[in-house]
């Protein structure tokens, strides 16, 4: 958790299916953890907490500002409200990522992130 | 006026339909408005799952339950973990349900809010419970009863959810589908009213065009009938000329031949027999050059020659010329202000004398008794142009207000009552009114029954200063034995009979006449005599008089220059304009008047020889 908190933190406020208000998401861009980590690979595999599992292409983390968010509207998450990490989409910014395909890959209690 | 109201109810119609289309079309718009707001109220939910978030809480439910089992069993601390954990996975599944806008659709059974917010609790107690640090297997025990309590309805609220969501769905097929049926019920009105507009436009441009040919042929039907008139009219006109021109000859010899039987010795009887026929010759005369002048104007082939002409002298002329008519029925014929010295205008005499001898004629021949009076006066129309009128006005029979309109009409006599007293053809008016129109002037006519009558002849007033100081005359005074000079005169004329008339006239006036039948013998006896005068007939055999005068006006010596004055029957203005082409001095129509034959020869022959031969006035 420290390591992702040194990365570039980036924040985004959007609308969500989770939420009835637009919340403010802050964490690190997945591309920056993967060159970080040097990992490479066509998907990422997300697995939560109660084993919800999501299969998301490495591309949308280089064609969107996919974000790890440890943080909502400032506050650190805890397993108990999504935490501890939440991979969120910039939902308003456009329009195709307003649907089932992306709200799905949009993990959150997230424990762990395989690359393949 | 069935035509307008047509077009009206046409108007309305097409109206009509044009709103209903409209209307159709603002209501399809709305539908599809309503349904669009609809689609993007769902889309704007941003609901991932409907169902899942239920299925989940259930899922936790017993994935919390397990784990509170384990840790009454086994009381360690890994457990303890494991429970507290699964504790957080429920609230956070409990927290998805209350805060996701897509359960919203879940709630609308109570029963679901019921269960959700006694979970909610649940998980707060429990919250508190493990929170608190020691041992809480009371407490703990305690909501694992609670959770054994409740858990069919947990199991029960992922059915419900399911549920719920299939009738949403269902719901929303059927607005769908309703809106569907809805647009297609007024797409289908749509179609039937621009079929019918379609099919009315159609029909009515069909009706437009059938309409239109309708008018067309009319058209032409009307176009050919009234050629068809016109030619009749001209054909008429053209026949009466003919029969009128061809008239003349038979009657030119009569004349001719009375002349000739007026030299000869006669006994008193005889003499008044031919007195009695050359007056109904004279008026017979009158007659032919009325209708030769009417079918002229018709045909538009009245020549009106521009001249100077002497508007004192014409008065005087006519005075002169009507006083004996007036005279003889006990008329006074006054003459009111007569222009002091001459005054002259550009105007066609001629044709001025023939006007006002017509009017003054009508005038007497309708007053039995008081005066007439011919009245000169100049003066400017409204539009500032200068006009000179003659007013010729008697104390008549007078003329109807409702015949006024129709008196300058062709063979109008205001009724036949009055035809069988006064004689006349009744072309006199209206060849009048049409030299005056000629003349670019107008004839206007006030009248009063049983008071008299005035005609107003309007002329434009074109003043000139006379080039010559001599006195153009065209009438001779009453006696030719004023002027007694002897001419020679060469005439050139086939016709025996007019031979004889001219032979006998020309003696008479004094003049010594050498005769020749044709255009070539005229032209070799002016070759080798001397001449003052020719008189030409136009048709001869050999060589015609046209022919002739050209060749005389070619000759090399002064013999060119001798006066050539053409008689001819033709009164054609084409005939009149040929001769003054050829060269012709004078043109005289036939039958010959000797008044008129003396007049042209003082003016073209006498004239030029000195003063002594002028004649005055």
């Amino acid at each position: 958790m420290e390591t992702l908190k040194k990365l570039p933190q980036q924040s985004f406020t959007t609308h969500t299916p989770w939420f009835k208000e637009p919340v403010t998401f802050t964490g690190p861009l997945v591309r920056d953890v993967l060159a970080h980590a040097q990992l490479k690979g066509q998907q990422l595999v997300a697995v939560a907490l109660d084993d919800y599992k999501a299969k998301i292409p490495a591309s949308d983390a280089m064609n969107f500002d996919l974000l790890l968010a440890h943080s909502i509207n400032g506050q650190q998450m805890s397993a108990k409200n999504k935490g501890p990490l939440f991979i969120v989409y910039p939902y308003d910014s456009k329009k195709e990522l307003q649907t089932v395909l992306y709200y799905q890959r949009s993990v959150w209690q997230l424990k762990a992130l395989v690359v393949e | 006026m069935w035509k307008q109201l047509n077009d009206w109810s046409y108007s309305i119609k097409l109206f009509g339909v044009t709103a209903v289309v409209a209307l159709a079309m603002v209501v399809l718009l709305a539908f599809e408005f309503f349904q669009r707001q609809a689609l993007l109220e769902i889309s704007n939910l941003r609901v991932d799952s409907l169902t899942a978030p239920a299925f989940l809480l259930d899922r936790e439910f017993l994935r919390f339950q397990q784990a509170l089992e384990l840790h009454f069993y086994r009381q360690d601390p890994y457990s303890r973990d494991a429970l507290q954990m699964h504790l957080d996975l429920l609230s956070s599944k409990v927290d998805i349900v209350r805060e996701s806008p897509g359960s919203a659709f879940m709630f609308k059974n109570p029963d679901n809010i019921a269960y959700v917010e006694k979970i909610h609790e649940f998980v707060q107690r429990a919250q508190q419970a493990l929170i608190t640090p020691g041992n809480r297997h009371t407490e703990l025990r305690q909501l694992g009863q609670e959770m054994a309590d409740f858990e069919a309805e947990s199991h029960s609220i992922g059915n419900s959810a399911d549920l719920m969501a299939s009738i949403l769905m269902e719901q929303q097929n059927a607005e769908l589908l309703a809106q569907n049926q809805q647009i297609t019920w007024l797409t289908l009105a749509q179609l039937v009213f621009l079929m019918a507009t379609a099919f009315g436009l159609l029909s009515r441009h069909r009706r437009q065009q059938l309409e239109k040919a309708e008018l067309t042929s009319l058209n032409d039907q009307l176009r050919l009938a009234q050629q068809a008139a016109e030619a009749a009219s001209r054909g008429k006109s053209l026949f009466l000329a003919n029969m009128s021109h061809e008239l003349r000859t038979p009657f030119n010899r009569i004349v001719g031949i009375l002349s000739m039987l007026a030299t000869t010795p006669l006994s008193p009887h005889q003499a008044d027999l031919i007195d009695t026929v050359n007056n109904s010759a004279g008026h017979f005369l009158k007659l032919l050059k009325d209708i030769l002048d009417a079918s002229a104007l018709d045909a538009g082939k009245m020549s009106i020659q521009s001249e100077q002409v002497d508007l004192r002298t014409v008065m005087t002329d006519v005075h002169a010329i009507m006083l004996p008519l007036a005279t003889q029925k006990e008329l006074d014929f006054l003459l009111q202000d007569v222009p002091v010295e001459s005054f002259w205008v550009k105007s066609d005499g001629t044709r001025l004398r023939q006007i006002l001898l017509n009017l003054l004629n009508n005038a007497i021949k309708f007053t039995a008794k008081g005066h007439v009076s011919l009245q000169f006066q100049t003066s400017t129309n409204p539009s500032g142009q200068p006009f000179f009128e003659f007013a010729v006005k008697d104390t008549g029979i007078g003329i109807h207000e409702d015949s006024l309109g129709k008196l300058f009409q062709r063979f109008y006599q205001v009724d036949s009552g009055l035809s069988r007293r006064f004689s006349g053809a009744g072309l006199g008016l209206e060849i009048s009114m049409g030299l005056a129109r000629l003349l670019n002037g107008e004839i206007q006519v006030q009248s009063q029954l049983g008071k008299g009558s005035t005609f107003r002849v309007k002329l434009p007033l074109l003043r000139v200063t006379p080039e010559y100081t001599a006195v153009s005359v065209t009438l001779p005074p009453t006696s030719t034995e004023t002027n007694h000079v002897s001419l020679r005169i060469l005439v050139a004329e086939d016709h025996p009979v007019n031979q004889k008339f001219l032979a006998v006239l020309l003696q008479r006036m004094g003049h010594m006449a050498t005769f020749c039948e044709n255009g070539e013998l005229a032209l070799q006896a002016l070759k080798e005599e001397t001449f003052d005068v020719v008189l030409m007939d136009i048709h001869m055999p050999v060589m015609d008089g046209l022919t002739a005068t050209r060749l005389i006006r070619a000759l090399p010596n002064e013999k060119s220059q001798v006066p050539v004055i053409v008689l001819s029957a033709d009164v054609y203005k084409e005939a009149r304009d040929n001769a003054s082409m050829a060269g012709v001095n004078a043109f005289i129509p036939k039958p010959v008047q000797p008044l008129e034959l003396q007049a042209t020869l003082d003016q073209h022959v006498l004239s030029k020889r000195g003063p002594t031969f002028l004649m005055n006035m």
